[in-house]
């Protein structure tokens, strides 16, 4: 048995040690809650990051202008765009997007002078002015690429868009194929001023085509109504009107733009004239191919959006490089019709769903 | 360790774990709220910078309007304060909404302040064409440029008020967790300090009990285990040092007693031994067979002087004294007791000439029992001396012997 010192001496050890594991085990149990309970909000909180300034720099700042921003074509052209334009070191700004004032196409394009961007890719709208501003930024060392449609008179770089003669001629053989025995009226809706060039290059082609096809010279009246589908609702009243009155409703309905081909369905399947009217349309929106699908459209004209972005911008990057830039560069339309409209069905919904 | 060290570091310990946490907590909570901070920043910069526009717009009109040399003034001092605001702004081109606008902002102001500059050249100039073109022209931008704060600040906004929620969610989340955590270290800051007082108090505790055994007797009650070296610990050893002071103590007391004890019993051993002595010696003076010889002469000499009485009385005598000297140390028959008094009366009668009239019934079976001697002779001289001595009347005094239950010795 050990001596009472001895014994006090052990138990003092044992309680020393048992008190410095105790502190060690509350210290462990301290920082386990602790780090247990941050972990836990640095988790709740990681969902709701605060947004903060975080950006990447480019070289290059464009800007893309256009009065239809809101449609699905120019959504997508400009998501082509803008991917294009990432790979080459520059931003471009769906010009307009983000602001509350509903900007007409001149503002834009002056905002994007005065805000002195590297390059402008637009879409314009047939206004004297655009033609005038199109110089006013040329002079100022900002290049232009008109995108869609063009405005050949000014001091644009480049055209990116549908060759008209071409786009003429898939319309025409399109209206000729649908043409039958009975076909009288065919009416082409076309949305810029009269007497533009590239309007008249679409519409004579298929007025030529159709009247040199028709050997039964069965007196095929070929006729355009301008639609400026750029005002808020015109097209559809106009379209409307159209297809009520049995006098001006035409046998085949020619449309060169997405909105007024979209207009004529409704309007047809509204007024139950399925089968009365062939609807030639352009572009390729889920309606559009649902239409088609259905048989209340005959066919449409797809215009590859992903190349013209790509186009567009590469144009404007070769420009700040080289100086110069392929004055027109077509892009590649294909037809849809009950055939094919399948392939673009599923990709489209795809897209939407996206 | 000492108490008061324990105790400080105890309170001190838990204190500094509680603030600690405290202070963690509010670093993140001022953490969030600077991230947050800073996005309300710029937007009051940019308030301001749509007010400095805006005046100096309005100074450009007022002069243009009035050529008011105040108004100019107002102009150049306003134009260097939006200046030096716009220069803050973002310059390169980036993939930022924000960013994109402040640049955006920061290049149409420049383009507007070369205008303003321009149509104030145009307006010195007198080319009233020109600078009535120009203003246009500013106004309009001046349009743009407002749009685009407006814009921006909105932008701003909705995310200042994203940021917000974020904010709120964030410190509800983190009161939630402190809460969770302090409470947390509270208990076991509570436990801590249960184990620990337990550990100081259980020596205590242990210290009384043992004091409350030694001081109800117990002086054998085991020695208190020291755990702990704080001055309970001290204290404890304390006592342990007393107690075995204590039995130390009691077992030295004891031996002393029993040594003291020793030798009294020596000294009246010796004191016995002593007067042991004394006696023998007194004894060997007296002699008593130079005693009994002498007797025995006076008797024979009374027998040849025919004093036949005389005799008698010297044999009696001789008898008697003879009985009381050897039959001190030895037990002896009852008869010779009986005996011996009579010899003492006949000596008394002869003395006191028959005064005395003694009877004596004795039961002749039981006279050879064995009795210590001298026994009966000193009853009856007390009841001469204190009974029939001075008395009037004849003194009368009888002695019976006989048997009370029991066996008679002859029967045994």
């Amino acid at each position: 048995m050990p001596s009472v010192g001895e014994h006090s001496f052990v138990n003092r050890e044992y309680n020393s040690k048992r008190s410095r594991i105790l502190l060690i085990i509350a210290g462990v149990i301290l920082v386990l809650i602790t780090a247990s309970g941050l972990l836990f909000y640095n988790l709740k909180v990681a969902d709701f990051k605060i947004t903060s300034v975080k950006a990447k720099d480019y070289k290059y700042y464009y800007v893309m202008i256009t009065e239809n921003m809101d449609s699905p074509f120019w959504q997508n052209v400009y998501s082509s765009a803008k991917t294009t334009a990432a790979e080459d070191g520059a931003y471009v700004e769906l010009l307009g997007s983000n602001l509350s004032a509903d900007y007409s196409l001149s503002d834009l394009m002056r905002i994007a002078i005065a805000s002195n961007v590297d390059g402008i890719i637009m879409e314009p709208n047939g206004d004297t002015d655009i033609s005038a501003l199109i110089n006013e930024a040329s002079d100022k060392g900002i290049p232009v690429i008109t995108v869609s449609e063009d405005e050949p008179q000014s001091a644009r770089k480049g055209f990116v868009g549908v060759n008209s003669y071409s786009l003429g001629q898939k319309y025409a053989s399109e209206v000729v194929k649908s043409m039958n025995k009975d076909t009288r009226n065919i009416l082409v809706l076309t949305n810029m001023k009269e007497g533009k060039a590239e309007e008249n290059a679409v519409f004579t082609e298929i007025k030529e085509r159709v009247i040199a096809s028709s050997v039964s010279t069965q007196g095929i009246n070929v006729s355009a109504i301008n639609i400026n589908s750029q005002k808020d609702f015109d097209s559809e009243e106009k379209i409307r009107d159209i297809i009520l009155n049995s006098e001006t409703l035409p046998d085949i309905l020619v449309c060169l733009d997405a909105t007024d081909t979209e207009c004529a369905y409704q309007a047809v399947r509204e007024y139950n004239l399925v089968g009365e009217v062939t609807i030639i349309g352009y572009y390729s929106t889920e309606t559009i191919l649902t239409a088609i699908n259905k048989n209340i459209i005959e066919s449409t004209f797809a215009v590859d959006d992903k190349e013209m972005g790509e186009y567009s911008v590469d144009a404007l990057t070769e420009y700040l490089q080289t100086g110069h830039a392929n004055d027109i560069k077509g892009v590649d339309i294909t037809i849809i019709n009950k055939a094919n409209v399948a392939a673009y069905l599923v990709p489209e919904e795809t897209t939407q769903a996206e | 360790m000492p108490i008061r060290t324990k105790l400080f570091l105890v309170i001190f310990l838990t204190s500094a774990i509680i603030f600690s946490l405290n202070l963690f907590m509010y670093q993140k909570v001022n953490k969030t709220i600077g991230e947050i901070d800073k996005v309300y920043v710029s937007n009051v910069s940019l308030n301001e910078l749509s007010d400095t526009l805006k005046q100096t717009h309005s100074s450009m009109y007022e002069y243009l309007n009035t050529t008011n040399q105040d108004s100019l003034g107002d102009y150049f001092r306003m134009e260097q304060e939006y200046s030096d605001l716009i220069a803050k702004l973002h310059v390169g081109s980036t993939d930022n909404e924000m960013l994109l606008l402040e640049k955006n902002i920061r290049t149409m102001s420049d383009t507007y302040l070369r205008l303003m500059d321009d149509t104030l050249q145009a307006k010195r100039g007198r080319n009233i064409e020109k600078y009535r073109q120009g203003y246009e022209q500013a106004d309009q931008l001046f349009g743009y440029i407002n749009e685009y704060i407006y814009t921006l600040n909105n932008l701003q906004f909705k995310i200042n008020s994203d940021n917000y929620q974020v904010l709120l969610v964030s410190q509800r989340y983190l009161e939630m967790i402190s809460s969770v955590i302090l409470v947390a270290v509270m208990l076991v800051n509570l436990v801590v300090i249960a184990l620990w007082t337990r550990s100081i108090v259980r020596p205590l505790v242990q210290l009384a009990k043992t004091a409350n055994e030694v001081a109800g007797g117990n002086f054998n009650a085991d020695h208190i285990e020291v755990t702990s070296g704080d001055e309970i610990g001290v204290v404890s050893k304390a006592f342990n040092t007393m107690l075995q002071s204590i039995r130390d103590y009691i077992v030295g007391t004891k031996e002393s007693m029993e040594n003291e004890r020793l030798m009294k019993e020596k000294e009246l051993r010796m004191e016995t031994h002593l007067k042991d002595a004394q006696l023998r010696y007194l004894q060997s003076q007296i002699n008593p067979h130079f005693l009994f010889n002498s007797l025995n002469a006076g008797a024979q000499l009374a027998m040849m002087e025919g004093a036949e009485k005389s005799c008698i009385f010297i044999e009696k005598m001789a008898d008697y004294f003879r009985y009381n000297v050897m039959k001190v140390k030895e037990d002896s028959t009852l008869e010779e007791e009986v005996r011996a008094v009579d010899n003492y009366i006949y000596i008394l009668n002869v003395r006191f000439s028959n005064e005395i009239h003694f009877q004596k019934k004795v039961d002749k079976r039981v006279l050879s029992v064995k009795i210590p001697s001298m026994i009966l002779q000193p009853l009856v001289e007390n009841s001469v001396k204190h009974g029939i001595r001075d008395v009037d009347w004849d003194g009368k005094i009888s002695l019976t012997i006989a048997k009370q239950g029991g066996q008679y010795p002859d029967q045994c």
